[in-house]
C-alpha cells in the first residue's frame, strides 16, 4: 500500500535544544524532549527491568474457553514440581479473607455491577479469564507449571456480538441475585424483566423533540455502523513487581500504571491493605493509550502473592496475554439518523447504540459509551434536537474500557458519517454542508442538546485552512478528470470537536464517577534556587518532564535546565488522578502553574520585605523582582529562595520555605476541535488504497511545545488510520480470539501511515491558567471518519454508501464488484 | 467450523466398507497421527494409564474376517480413547481424545468427540453415510468442529486444511487396506455384487447385525 | 515467550548433521537454520520438538555461487545474500526479486533460503519463484545426493518431497538468457508481511515474442503452484501489454477453488482476484524490465 505523496511539502516542526532558547521563549518552544536520550539508549528502567533479591515469578493460568463452568481445579501436579513455590486459586484468596473483587469506578443509574473476582471461581467468562496463579523460582518454570494444572471445564455457549448478547435467549453471562441493593429496580419498585446480558440502559437528549424533528423533516438519512473492537498494543506489555516488607507491613508495588494513586486506592480496597501502607510506583512506562489505567486482576494477584509468601514477586505479560486481557476499545453497533430541512440545515439526530462491555466491567467502562460519547453527538454543529440511546451489553470477550479517545472517536465517527450522507442526500458539497451547519462563532457559549456547553469555538478557520492545504477546488476538478480515466480519487472530511481535560469534579460526581477528577501539583524551590515540581499526572511517553518544566520555567522565570519534574510515585506526590483523557496539561499543568503562581506570590512578599518596598511596587520579570523605577534594587528568585530557607529575615506572618501545593479542579471540560481531510486513491480491481494527502488542522489552545503537539497529532492519526484500514479484534462464536497476535492483528507499520500535513489554529481555553486544551487523543478522534469518508467518496461512481472499518482491500473490491452500475471490473 | 465431503472408495461394497470402518484396529492404523485407540468405560479416562496399557498391548493384526471384527467392533454408546497427533509441519500437538459412538445404524454412523492438548482443545461431531456408487462406495462425511485455545488463536492459516488432510489420508489408507483385501480374495468380492445374501456380503451382514 | 524444554545439538558438517538426524531418529527432530519459522512456533508453545539440530553454522551450506549454467545458492544463504548479488539479479531475476520482498531488512539478513524452501509455508515468497525459475532442490541423505526439480518438490502444506532423513543442501537455478526476463509481484499482508498472494513470472523470449513462460504463485493454494493457463496464454504471443493482461485473466482458471486458501486475511474468492491482479502486475513488471534493458542484438 503506497503512502507516497509525491512532491507534497510537509511542514514538520523543527526542534531546538533547550540551551538555544531564551528564557522568555521557553513556553511555546519546540524544545527537544529531555526524556528521550535515556529512553532510546536503554538506560530507562521499566517494570520488567526491576530486579529484587530473592525475587520469584508469577504466571497466570488463563481460560482457553470464552465461556465455561469450572468443575474442578487440580493443582497437585503443578505444586509438586521442583522450583514451584505455590499455586493459588480463588479458594485460597477467599480462605485468606481477601475481598478480591475489582470495583467499578463509574456508576450509572441502571448499571448492573456483577462481581469481578481477581481469580475466577466457578465460571470463566472470557478467553483469558484468570483461573489460577503459579509462583515459581524462575519464570520459565512458572510457565511450565501452568501446563501441569488440570482444570475440568464444562463448556457453555458464548455470545460475542453486543447486539446479539442482549437478546432474550442469549447465553447469560452473569447471574443476578434478588438482592434489594442491586441497582436495577424500576421506579415503580418492580424489577423489570431485562435480558440477562444488559449491563445498562442509558439515554441523553430529548426524545420527543427529536421525534418531532424527524416527523417534519424534508430529508432524512440513516446508517448502520460498527465501531470495531480494538486491541491497545502499547509497546510495553503490562507488568508488576510487588514486595512486602514484613517489618513495616508495607506493600510496595512497581507497575505499568497511568495513574499510580488510583491503583493504590483501588488495590487497597481489593486486598484489604491500609492505603497508607501501600506504595505504588510507575517506573518508566512504555505507552498505555488507556490500557494501563484500569485495575486488573494481575497486579492485585502479584501483590497478594508477595504478601502471602513474603518474597518479591514479578509478573510480566506476554504479548498474547495483553491481547487477551488488556481492556479492548470501542465495540459499538449503531443505528443513526439525521433529519434536515429543505436548505440542508440539520434539524435532528437520533442514535441507537449497543456497546459491548466484555465479560466484566472494567474500571471506567460504563462512562465511555455514555457520558464520553452521547455528549459529543452535536459535533461542531448547531443541531436543535438530539436523542441518543445506549444499551450496554455483557459479552464473552475481554472487558472493554478507555482506549485513546474513549467514547469520543465513536461519537464523532457517527456524526461525521451522518454529515457526509446528509450532504450527499441534499446534493451539497460535504465541506459546504458542514460549514452551513457549524455553530456560528458568535454563538458561544453554546449549549448543546446533549448536556454539554461549548465555552468557545471558531470552526470555519480550521475548515478553511484544511481546504486551502488541499487546494480543494482544483482537487475536485482533478477528481472529475481522473474518473473519466477510470481512476478513483476520494476526499474525506472530518470536522471534530471533543471534550477532554477530565474533568470538573462536581460534574463528574453527578454523572456517576466514583472519584474527583481534579489534579495536584507541588512546586518546591530548593535553597539553591533549583526547582522540583511534582504532579499527580503520570506520563508514559507524553513528554511531561519536558513540558511541565517549560510551564514552571515561564511561571517562575527559572531556567528550564534548573527544573526537575517528578511523577508516578504515591510516596512522593500528593494524591493525583493520573494521565488519560488528554488531561495532563490542562489539569495537571494548571495545578503546577497555580502552585508556581503561589510561589511567586510568596516570593514577592519576601522580596518586598527584603527590598523594603511595597509588594505592588515590585516588578517580576525574567525571574527577578525589581523595584519599579529603581531597577538596581532587585532580587532574583534564587536569592529569594535562599532567604526563604535561611528565614533570618522574612515577614513575621510568613512561614519559612518556598514550596506550594495546589489541587486544580477545572470548571469545565476543554474542547479541542479541528478539521482533518484525507485524500485517497482507490483501485477497485485490487481494493488497494493509497494516500495522496492527509491534512490536519487542530485547535488545541495554547501549545506548550509544538513538536510534542505535532507528535501527538501524528500518533493519534496513526491509530485512527489503523482503525480505519487495518485493525480489528475478532472473536469466533465460541469466544476464541482469532486475532491473537500481531501475525493476524494488523498494527499499522510506518509504511502504512500517510505523510501528514499538520497545522493549527489557536483559541486559548478560557477555563485554565495556561489556556491549553488537550491534544493526545485528537488525531484518533478525527482520523477514522476522514479516511472512511474519503474512501466512500472515491467509490461514489459505484454507488457505495458505506463500508465498515477496517476497510480492507477485500471489502472495497466487494463493494465495487456488487455495484450494478459497472459492467466489469 | 464445518467440513464435509465425499470420498470415493473403489472396487468395494458398502458392507465391506462398513466392516472395515467397524474395526478399531483398522481405523487406528488408518488414522494419521493416531498413537493408540482403546475402548474405555467412561468419558474421562486416565490417559497415563492408557499410555501404559497401549505400550504393553501387542499390536493386533488387521483382518477383514467378520468373525474377528465382530468381537472387537465399535458399538453404539461405547467410548473410545485415542492419542491423536494433529497438525501440520512443526505444529503437531498431541490431543488426548475421547470419542463416543452416538449412533451406529447401517449405513450411518454419528460420533462425538473431544480432544485436549496442553493449551488447546477441540470438540467435534461427525457423521458418515455410505452410499452405493457405480464404482464402489461413496462415503459422505461431515464434521462440525470447534477449536479452542492457542491453536485457535495462532493456527488461523493452519486449521482449515488440517481436517481435510486428515480425512483424505484416512480414507486413502482405508482404500489401500480394502485394495489389499480385494487382492487376496478376488472371488468373494465379485460374488458380493451378484447376490447380496451369499458369500462375504452375507457373512458381514450376519456378523455385524445389519 | 516460553518454549518447552528441548535438547540442542550443533552440527559442524553435512555428514555430522545426517549422523545426528539418524541418532535421534526416534524423537521429534527439528532442524534449526535461521529460526524465523521454527522459533516463533516454539515460543508460542505450538511446536515442541525433543531436539533441535542446529545446522546454521555449516560452512559448506553458505554462499551464492555462479557456476557454468546458473547459480548455486547454499541452503544457509540469507535472503540478503541473494538480494545483494548482481549476478542473480541479472540471471535469475524473479528469484532475486522475490528475496528482495521478503519481510524487512532484519528478516532478510537472518532468514535462510534453504530454511524457507524446506519449511514450505504455503505463503512463502520463494514457492512461486522457485517454480517460475525452474529451480532444482538438492538434498543430501544417507544414500547420497539427490536432485529434485521444483515441479516435483512442493507437495502440500508444509509438505515437500524431502525425506525425513534428508537435508536440503542447495538450490540450483538456471541462468536465464539475454532476452529472458523475470519479475515477482506481491500483495503483503499488513499484519504478517507474508504475501496474501505472490506471483513470480519468468518469460523466455526472442526479443519480440514470448517463446515460453513459467508463472508460479504462492499462497493461493496450500503450496506453490504453476499457473499453467497463463503460461499457455503467453506462449507464442507478442511482447505487449495486451498479451500480459489477457494472460493474467486466466491465471486462476485451473485451480480447484474448493482447495483455495482462505483465512482471516482474505477469502478464497478475493485471493483468486488478487492472483489475477498480481499475475498482471508481475507480467507487466517483467515487460517493463525488458523494455528498459539494453536492446538485444538485432536478428
Amino acid at each position: 500500500m503506497s503512502t507516497e505523496t509525491g512532491e507534497t511539502e510537509t511542514n514538520e516542526v523543527e526542534t531546538s535544544e533547550s540551551s538555544e532558547v531564551a528564557l522568555e521563549d521557553v513556553f511555546g518552544s519546540a524544545i527537544e524532549r529531555r526524556e528521550d536520550p535515556a529512553l532510546i539508549t536503554g538506560e530507562a528502567e521499566y517494570t520488567d527491568d526491576i530486579q529484587r533479591p530473592n525475587m520469584a515469578h508469577m504466571a497466570v493460568l488463563r481460560s482457553q474457553y470464552g465461556h465455561a463452568k469450572i468443575e474442578d481445579i487440580d493443582t497437585s501436579a503443578a505444586e509438586a514440581m521442583d522450583g514451584v513455590i505455590a499455586v493459588y486459586t480463588a479458594t485460597d484468596i477467599e480462605e485468606a479473607g481477601t475481598p478480591g473483587d475489582l470495583p467499578v469506578g463509574w456508576l450509572l443509574p441502571s448499571l448492573k455491577t456483577p462481581s469481578h473476582p481477581i481469580l475466577a471461581g466457578d465460571r470463566v467468562r472470557y478467553q483469558g479469564d484468570g483461573v489460577a496463579v503459579v509462583v515459581a523460582e524462575e519464570r520459565y518454570l512458572a510457565q511450565d507449571a501452568l501446563d501441569a494444572i488440570d482444570v475440568e471445564y464444562d463448556r457453555l455457549d458464548a455470545v460475542v456480538d453486543p447486539k446479539e448478547a442482549v437478546e432474550d435467549d442469549a447465553p447469560a453471562i452473569h447471574e443476578w441475585s434478588e438482592d434489594p441493593t442491586d441497582t436495577e429496580t424500576e421506579d415503580d419498585g418492580e424489577a423489570e424483566e431485562v435480558p440477562p446480558n444488559v449491563a445498562f440502559d442509558w439515554e441523553i437528549g430529548d426524545a420527543d423533540a427529536t421525534d418531532d424533528a424527524f416527523a417534519n423533516a424534508a430529508h432524512t438519512v440513516d446508517i448502520d455502523l460498527t465501531n470495531q473492537r480494538l486491541i491497545p498494543n502499547a509497546m510495553e506489555p503490562r507488568a508488576t513487581v510487588a514486595e512486602y516488607l514484613p517489618g513495616t507491613e508495607e506493600l510496595e508495588v512497581h507497575m505499568t500504571s497511568q495513574n499510580p494513586h488510583l491503583h493504590r486506592q483501588l488495590m487497597a480496597a481489593v486486598l484489604d491493605v491500609p492505603e497508607h501502607k501501600l506504595h505504588v510506583v510507575a517506573p518508566e512506562v512504555g505507552g498505555g493509550f488507556g490500557s494501563k489505567i484500569h485495575h486488573y486482576p494481575d497486579e492485585a494477584l502479584t501483590a497478594w502473592c508477595a504478601r502471602e509468601l513474603e518474597r518479591p514477586i514479578k509478573w510480566t505479560a506476554t504479548r498474547t496475554e495483553t491481547y487477551l486481557t488488556d481492556a479492548h476499545g470501542r465495540d459499538h453497533r449503531t443505528h443513526a439518523e439525521l433529519a434536515m430541512d429543505e436548505e440542508g440545515t440539520v434539524t435532528g439526530m437520533r442514535v441507537d447504540t449497543y456497546a459491548g462491555m466484555g465479560a466484566y466491567l472494567s474500571t471506567f467502562a460504563p462512562s465511555i459509551p455514555t457520558y464520553l460519547y452521547g455528549t459529543l453527538l452535536s459535533g461542531q454543529y448547531d443541531i436543535p434536537a438530539i436523542h441518543c440511546q445506549v444499551t450496554g451489553a455483557f459479552t464473552n470477550g475481554a472487558p472493554v474500557d478507555a482506549y485513546r479517545g474513549a467514547g469520543r472517536p465513536e461519537a464523532l465517527y457517527v456524526v461525521e458519517r451522518l454529515m457526509n450522507l446528509g450532504a450527499k442526500e441534499v446534493g451539497m458539497d460535504p465541506a459546504e454542508f458542514r460549514r452551513h451547519n457549524f455553530i456560528p462563532s458568535d454563538d458561544f457559549p453554546h449549549e448543546t442538546p446533549v448536556a454539554v456547553v461549548y465555552d468557545s469555538g471558531d470552526y470555519e478557520p480550521a475548515l478553511d485552512k484544511a481546504l486551502d492545504m488541499l487546494d480543494y477546488d482544483e482537487l475536485r476538478e482533478r477528481q472529475e478528470e481522473l474518473r473519466e480515466e477510470g481512476r478513483y480519487l476520494g476526499i474525506g472530511f472530518s470536522s471534530y470537536i471533543e471534550a477532554c481535560g477530565l474533568a470538573p469534579s462536581e460534574l463528574a460526581g453527578q454523572l456517576g464517577a466514583q472519584a474527583g477528577l481534579w489534579e495536584s501539583g507541588v512546586v518546591r524551590v530548593h535553597p539553591s534556587g533549583k526547582v522540583t515540581a511534582f504532579c499527580g499526572t503520570s506520563g508514559h511517553g507524553q513528554g511531561h518532564e519536558t513540558t511541565f518544566a517549560q510551564i514552571v520555567s515561564r511561571e517562575l522565570g527559572v531556567p528550564y535546565e534548573d527544573i526537575e519534574i517528578v511523577e508516578g510515585d504515591t510516596d512522593e506526590i500528593p494524591q493525583g488522578m493520573g494521565t488519560y483523557g488528554s488531561r495532563s496539561a490542562a489539569v495537571g499543568g494548571s495545578a503546577i502553574a497555580t502552585s508556581s503562581q503561589k510561589v511567586v506570590e510568596k516570593a514577592r512578599k519576601i522580596a518586598a520585605h527584603q527590598l523594603e518596598a511595597a509588594e505592588d511596587d515590585l516588578e517580576f520579570e525574567g525571574g527577578e523582582f525589581s523595584v519599579s523605577g529603581a531597577p538596581d534594587r532587585a532580587m532574583t528568585i534564587q536569592e529569594v529562595a535562599q532567604q526563604a530557607y535561611l528565614a533570618h529575615d522574612v515577614p513575621d506572618d510568613l512561614e519559612p520555605g518556598l514550596e506550594e501545593t495546589s489541587f486544580f479542579d477545572p470548571e469545565n471540560f476543554v474542547f479541542p476541535f479541528g478539521t482533518h481531510a484525507a485524500v485517497v486513491e482507490v483501485d477497485p480491481e485490487s481494493g488497494e488504497i493509497s494516500f495522496e494527502r492527509y491534512a490536519a488542522v487542530d485547535d488545541v489552545g495554547n501549545q506548550i511545545n509544538p513538536k510534542i503537539v505535532e507528535g501527538q497529532v501524528h500518533g493519534g492519526i496513526a491509530q485512527g488510520v489503523g482503525q480505519a484500514l487495518y485493525e480489528g479484534a475478532e472473536y469466533d462464536s465460541n469466544g476464541s480470539l482469532m486475532t491473537g497476535s500481531m501475525q493476524d492483528y494488523a498494527v499499522p507499520k510506518a509504511e502504512h501511515i500517510p505523510e501528514m500535513d499538520t497545522d493549527s489554529t489557536v483559541t486559548p481555553a478560557p477555563q485554565n491558567p495556561l489556556g491549553v486544551k488537550g491534544v493526545g487523543e485528537a488525531g484518533t478522534i478525527a482520523a477514522p471518519q476522514a479516511v472512511v469518508n474519503a474512501v466512500c467518496d472515491a467509490l461514489e461512481p459505484f454507488d457505495v454508501d458505506h463500508i465498515d472499518m477496517p476497510i480492507t482491500p477485500e471489502k472495497i473490491w466487494n463493494a465495487a464488484e456488487n455495484d450494478d452500475s459497472q459492467e466489469e471490473i | 467450523m464445518q467440513f464435509d465431503g465425499t470420498f470415493e472408495l473403489d472396487g468395494t461394497t458398502r458392507e465391506e466398507v462398513w466392516l472395515a470402518l467397524s474395526d478399531p484396529v483398522l481405523v487406528r492404523n488408518a488414522l494419521p497421527g493416531c498413537e493408540f485407540l482403546l475402548e474405555v468405560d467412561d468419558e474421562s479416562p486416565d490417559f497415563d494409564e492408557l499410555r501404559e496399557r497401549a505400550a504393553e498391548t501387542d499390536d493386533e493384526e488387521i483382518s477383514m474376517d467378520p468373525d474377528v471384527i465382530a468381537e472387537r467392533s465399535f458399538e453404539e454408546g461405547s467410548h473410545y480413547a485415542a492419542l491423536m497427533e494433529l497438525g501440520v509441519g512443526s505444529v503437531k500437538p498431541s490431543f488426548e481424545t475421547v470419542v463416543t459412538i452416538a449412533e451406529r445404524d447401517f449405513p450411518d454412523t454419528v460420533a462425538t468427540g473431544e480432544g485436549d492438548a496442553s493449551n488447546s482443545s477441540f470438540e467435534m461431531e461427525s457423521s458418515m453415510h455410505l452410499a452405493e456408487t457405480d464404482d464402489g462406495v461413496g462415503v459422505e462425511w461431515a464434521t462440525q468442529a470447534d477449536v479452542f485455545g492457542r491453536i485457535a488463536q495462532m493456527g488461523q492459516r493452519v486449521i482449515n486444511p488440517v481436517a481435510n488432510r486428515v480425512v483424505k489420508r484416512f480414507f486413502q489408507r482405508v482404500q489401500s487396506q480394502l485394495d489389499d483385501f480385494g487382492a487376496e480374495e478376488p472371488e468373494t468380492a465379485a460374488d458380493a455384487s451378484t447376490d447380496p445374501e451369499a458369500g462375504l456380503t452375507g457373512k458381514i451382514r450376519d456378523r455385524m447385525g445389519i | 515467550m516460553y518454549p518447552p524444554e528441548f535438547d540442542y545439538e550443533r552440527a559442524d558438517s553435512v555428514d555430522h548433521a545426517l549422523e545426528l538426524m539418524d541418532e535421534h531418529a526416534g524423537e521429534e527432530i527439528e532442524l534449526l537454520a535461521g529460526g524465523h519459522s521454527l522459533l516463533p512456533t516454539m515460543k508460542s508453545g505450538l511446536a515442541s520438538p525433543d531436539v533441535l539440530i542446529d545446522i546454521g553454522h555449516i560452512e559448506a551450506l553458505q554462499g551464492v555461487e555462479t557456476n557454468g549454467d546458473g547459480f548455486s545458492i547454499g541452503a544457509l544463504a540469507n535472503y540478503a545474500d541473494v538480494d545483494d548479488s548482481p549476478e542473480v539479479w541479472e540471471g535469475a531475476t524473479a528469484f532475486a526479486d522475490a528475496t528482495h520482498r521478503i519481510g524487512d531488512v532484519q528478516v532478510r539478513n537472518r532468514g535462510t533460503v534453504g530454511g524457507n524452501i524446506a519449511h514450505a509455508d504455503p505463503a512463502s515468497d520463494l514457492g512461486g519463484a522457485l517454480l517460475a525459475s525452474n529451480g532444482t532442490v538438492v538434498a543430501q541423505g544417507p544414500d547420497g545426493e539427490r536432485e529434485i526439480p521444483a515441479d516435483d518438490f512442493y507437495l502440500g502444506m508444509y509438505a515437500t518431497a524431502l525425506e525425513p532423513e534428508e537435508l536440503l543442501t542447495r538450490i540450483e537455478l538456471p541462468e536465464t538468457g539475454e532476452n529472458d526476463v523475470g519479475a515477482y509481484a506481491k500483495k503483503p499482508s499488513p499484519s504478517s508481511g507474508y504475501p496474501i498472494v505472490g506471483v513470480a513470472a519468468v518469460l523466455h523470449t526472442d526479443g519480440e515474442e514470448i517463446e515460453s513462460a513459467r508463472v508460479g504463485a504462492n499462497n493461493i493454494m496450500d503450496h506453490g503452484v504453476r499457473l499453467t493457463p497463463t503460461e499457455e496464454a503467453l506462449a507464442g504471443e507478442p511482447l505487449e501489454e495486451e498479451t500480459m493482461e489477457e494472460a493474467a485473466e486466466v491465471a486462476t482458471d485451473e485451480l480447484d477453488d474448493v482447495m483455495m486458501m482462505e483465512d482471516l486475511q482474505a477469502s478464497a474468492e478475493f485471493r483468486a482476484q488478487l492472483t489475477r491482479v498480481y499475475t498482471k502486475r508481475a507480467l507487466l513488471g517483467a515487460l517493463d524490465r525488458l523494455e528498459s534493458a539494453p536492446p538485444a542484438a538485432a536478428d
